[in-house]
């Protein structure tokens, strides 16, 4: 479907997809030229994100990011290292100014600009338009 | 024209990841189209859009629907008709369920 998007100078198209691995199942590389694999430091977080990094090698999608979320750690990054078998792109830190904005039903952007999470997030937005 | 999916785990903050990504590239000057493929679909509150909008968005299913049978031809037609401001340079579309994930 997001093959029929008309080119237009300066567009981003950002598609928050469904949990797991069924929509990237579904598409084909016409659809996505960059794919943001989320993953948290647990195994079956991990076991998705390598079930969506493979996929989306075997579609030939050019570019595959990953980014380690809710980060405590050197033991939390080293357990997606150990269960990804890669090392993530981008590191996100645990946050509470994340946690709060959730809670009080905001953008993290608005709650706490300055936050180590959207600093990250600004590191990514560099590696996805380059 | 990038075209940028994000995905993982349900939990894993994507939503949130994605939602900031948004807002970072849009305050970049980008013409920034967001769409919301989760069956879940809380993007809207991640880009700043407040919890009461955001479920008030119509999906483009239910749209598509509300007056009988209806196709709409392409993506671009559905922007045109669907997309919410949600910011400086920035929209949302929600398509809750993806299964025309190619064209036509």
């Amino acid at each position: 479907m997001l093959a029929t998007l008309e080119e237009k100078p300066g567009r981003v198209v950002i598609v928050d997809l469904g949990g797991g691995v069924m929509t990237v199942a579904r598409g084909d590389d016409s659809e996505i030229d960059t794919l943001v694999v989320v993953v948290e430091p647990y195994p079956r977080s991990a076991e998705v994100a390598r079930r969506l990094l493979d996929m989306a090698a075997e579609k030939g999608v050019s570019r595959r990011v990953v980014v380690a979320n809710k980060i405590a750690d050197a033991a939390d990054l080293e357990a997606i290292e150990r269960f990804l078998g890669v090392t993530p792109d981008l590191v996100v830190p645990e946050d509470s100014a994340v946690v709060a904005a959730d809670r009080a039903g905001v953008s993290p952007i608005d709650h706490d600009a300055g936050s180590p999470a959207v600093a990250v997030v600004r590191d990514l937005a560099t590696a996805v338009l380059a | 024209m990038r075209k940028i999916a994000v995905a993982g785990k349900g939990g894993s903050g994507k939503t949130t990841i994605a939602g900031l990504l948004a807002r970072v590239v849009a305050e970049g000057g980008h013409d920034v189209l967001t769409v919301d493929a989760d069956e879940n679909p809380n993007l809207g509150i991640s880009l700043g859009l407040g919890v009461d909008a955001t479920y008030g968005l119509i999906g483009v299913r239910e749209a598509l629907y509300a007056d009988g049978p209806a196709i709409a031809t392409s993506m671009e037609e559905v922007v045109e008709r669907f997309a919410t401001p949600a910011g400086d340079n920035l929209r949302i579309v929600q398509v809750r369920k993806f299964d025309h994930f190619r064209p036509g």
